[in-house]
């Protein structure tokens, strides 16, 4: 294409990202994976492995080790084993090492965020500008906690051997969630990464040898739902950390009932996106591209209810329909993508079985006049109309780039629908007038509110999260439920 | 029920609750609306009302506590007053549980603030019955919760003679709901109840593990004692921040600058 017709059209080219670090990487582990237990790469007992995909070409990654229950006990008893040296070291040596890690982050950030981006299907615009920068923020703010510890937080101690299992949609930000805190307060972990992407996961246990980290302090096992279900039931486990389905969270709930153990549990979500009539529907737009297209809508706080009040309603939705038509869906390493690939072909067919049930109910699909790339797992951003509240589709979460829009007439009945779920994550409200932004949000049932913004994340306080409710806690208070 | 002292001697009768009442309760404390909107300044001056109330009949509950568990008239005095003082604990904290300000990587005002889980559900020690109830029921409604309660399935007079002090303290219609019977069946319907917020159980490792199982479809957020021995005169187990945290959820405010 000529400059000259590039002006006239106004299209991107393709700009693709180079992989060549994160293949030298894949390459020096022979793109075979084991256990990351007790410091060493462990084959494991097994035998087994399976197969990494890149959602958006289809390419075969790495083969990765499949746990199983002895992986988990070694990994277990490692952690356990290097509990009290890790404990006895203080705060200022956990800081230390903390802080270290947080520098190789940020030191192999463009390795992460290709490394991600190939594993997980998401832009790498994303994984480059949001996820990696927001892991380094959370290591650095952590070995702050660790730091603070002796002084500002006499009256507390560590929990023990913290089991983590983390999801697909953020890998490194999930395990940043789950391991900064967990390792300032003198735990020591095991984390298992979801089994569509343990690659980032794995560059981290090479992060871990670099920094020194002590043996045993985290390790890192690999596997689907046996191996994490190990962990869950493993007696010498003192508290879980999940992130993923409600199904699991119950699973989980109801296998360490009467144990002691601790859990957070972090689960769905169907969050309200509310646009009353003196909002800004500009801004409306791009906010609505950050609730609901931002990770492919694969995200659990996702924006994905729009209520509109109605003498907005139809103007703000040909202003999205023209918003849909200039996303460009494409291969994650480009940089010019706005929505990459859906993570796996179970997850596409969730979302298109959803959309057709929204359809037979009734509601009102719109999908941009394009159509994706034929190679790899990609799903049009798609707007329903006119849902009726009851509907599948505005109550079961989708979990991808589908927006459920209905209006409302009054600030009550915006509040009943925005409430009308059993989920309690986040919400966003959008309005010019601050005193009725601060009027609606303390009757939102939500452990988060954006105002005039969407999906904005800074450094996670975790949260016991025993409902479903977001809480982004002090920082004390994220160090105290760990 | 029949209610007895330690010498099998009749007492009194108290109702025996089922799942329906359970169900009554529920609805009553999701319509106490008044409470839940109240400030915390308004909710502390009803607390140090409640206690006032409690001052004054002051040896009328000691002589329940004395007639229930049969302990010599200066420790059922001392459970009297201690509930007292607890509840001035309660009626300061009221208003003085504050949230934060996050410093952030946005230009933001990131507010953190505590809100009210909602609907708690309580299930009270058997121990030091008026104390139990007291450092249990009264940490949840300060934080604006409405609360179904059951008290002491062995000795439930000193909360049931609880309603009478409430009633001229100018507590809320649906703030305390109190159901009386056996505690291993109401804690079930408590449990399985889809429209209760919160659970706070403090009796057997069984009931905490039950407690822990039938919450798992609705998810409510529990906690459970598992059978260990608390005791309710030491102020750093009997009050303070660990009930407040269980009585709040913290609710993230972003509101970003620039026009």
């Amino acid at each position: 294409m000529s400059i000259k017709e590039i002006y006239q059209t106004m299209e991107y080219g393709p700009a693709p990202e180079s992989n060549k670090e994160s293949v030298a990487f894949l390459d020096s582990h022979k793109r075979k994976f084991s256990l990351f237990i007790n410091g060493k790469w462990t084959k494991p007992s097994s035998g087994e492995y399976f197969e990494s995909f890149s959602p958006a070409t289809t390419q075969k990654l790495a083969q990765i080790a499949e746990a199983n229950e002895k992986d988990v006990d070694d990994a277990v008893k490692a952690a356990k084993k290097a509990l009290k040296p890790w404990v006895e070291l203080g705060g200022h040596s956990r800081a230390r090492y903390l802080y270290a890690i947080a520098r190789q982050i940020q030191k192999h950030s463009r390795n992460f965020a290709v490394l991600e981006s190939m594993d997980n299907g998401k832009p790498i615009r994303e994984t480059r500008d949001i996820d990696i920068p927001l892991v380094a923020r959370h290591f650095y703010h952590h070995a702050g906690w660790a730091q603070l510890m002796d002084t500002e937080m006499k009256d507390y101690k560590e929990i023990g051997v913290i089991g983590q299992i983390i999801p697909w949609n953020f890998p490194m930000l999930m395990l940043a969630w789950k391991i900064a805190p967990a390792l300032a307060m003198g735990n020591t972990v095991v984390l298992k990464p979801a089994e569509f992407t343990s690659l980032t996961a794995l560059l981290f246990a090479d992060i871990c040898k670099q920094v020194g980290l002590p043996d045993g302090v985290v390790n890192i096992i690999t596997g689907h739902g046996g191996t994490g279900a190990a962990l869950v039931n493993h007696p010498d486990v003192s508290k879980i950390a999940f992130t993923g389905s409600t199904e699991v969270g119950k699973i989980i709930r109801r296998a360490t009932a009467g144990t002691g153990k601790k859990i957070s549990l972090e689960l769905g979500g169907k969050s309200p996106f509310i646009v009353f009539e003196d909002a800004d529907l500009d801004s409306v737009v791009e906010g609505i591209v950050d609730a609901i297209w931002f990770n492919q809508g694969q995200v659990c706080c996702a924006g994905s209810r729009l209520l509109v009040q109605e003498s907005v309603a139809e103007k703000l939705y040909s202003k999205i329909r023209a918003r849909m038509e200039t996303l460009r869906v494409g291969d994650s390493l480009d940089k010019s993508v706005d929505i990459g690939a859906i993570v796996a072909p179970i997850q596409l067919k969730t979302i298109e079985d959803l959309v057709q049930k929204g359809k037979d109910d009734g509601n009102i699909c719109w999908q941009p006049s394009w159509t994706c790339p034929k190679e790899g797992y990609f799903y049009p951003p798609t707007l329903f109309t006119n849902v009726s509240p009851s509907s599948i589709i505005a109550q079961e979460e989708i979990f991808g780039p589908v927006l459920v829009a209905m209006s409302f007439r009054s600030h009550s009945e915006a509040v009943k629908l925005a409430n009308n779920t059993r989920y309690g994550l986040a919400s966003s409200i959008w309005t010019e007038n601050i005193n009725l932004a601060l009027d609606i949000a303390p009757q939102i049932k939500a452990g988060t509110v954006w105002i005039n913004c969407s999906n904005v994340f800074d450094r996670r306080d975790l949260v016991d999260i025993e409902s479903q409710v977001m809480v982004e806690k002090a920082a004390k208070r994220a160090c105290t439920n760990m | 029920m029949t209610i007895k002292d330690m010498f099998g001697n009749h007492l009194s009768q108290v109702p025996k609750g089922n799942r329906k009442d359970i169900r009554n309760a529920v609805e009553a404390a999701h319509a106490g609306t008044s409470w839940a909107s109240m400030t915390g300044h308004g909710r502390a001056q009803v607390l140090y009302y409640i206690a006032e109330n409690l001052s004054a009949r002051a040896d009328e509950f000691a002589s329940r506590i004395e007639q229930m568990t049969n302990v010599s008239p200066s420790d059922a005095a001392k459970e009297v007053q201690a509930s007292i003082e607890r509840i001035y604990s309660y009626a300061a904290w009221a208003d003085k549980y504050d949230g934060q300000v996050h410093h952030t990587t946005q230009r933001n005002v990131t507010l953190a603030m505590p809100e009210r889980v909602g609907v708690i559900g309580i299930v009270c020690p058997d121990v030091s019955p008026l104390l139990g109830f007291v450092s249990t029921v009264i940490p949840a409604i300060a934080m604006g919760n409405c609360v179904v309660v059951i008290p002491s399935e062995t000795s439930p007079l000193s909360a049931t003679d609880f309603y009478q002090i409430l009633e001229t303290s100018d507590v809320p219609a649906g703030c305390i709901n109190i159901v009386t019977g056996g505690k291993d069946e109401l804690t079930k319907e408590m449990a399985k109840h889809d429209d209760i917020d919160g659970l706070w159980y403090f009796g057997s490792a069984e009931g905490s593990k039950e407690v822990e199982l039938l919450s798992a479809e609705n998810l409510k957020r529990t906690w459970v004692n598992y059978g260990k021995y608390r005791n309710w005169y030491d102020r750093a187990q009997g009050e303070g921040a660990e009930f407040l945290r269980h009585a709040t959820e913290i609710k993230n405010i972003w509101v970003p600058y620039g026009a």
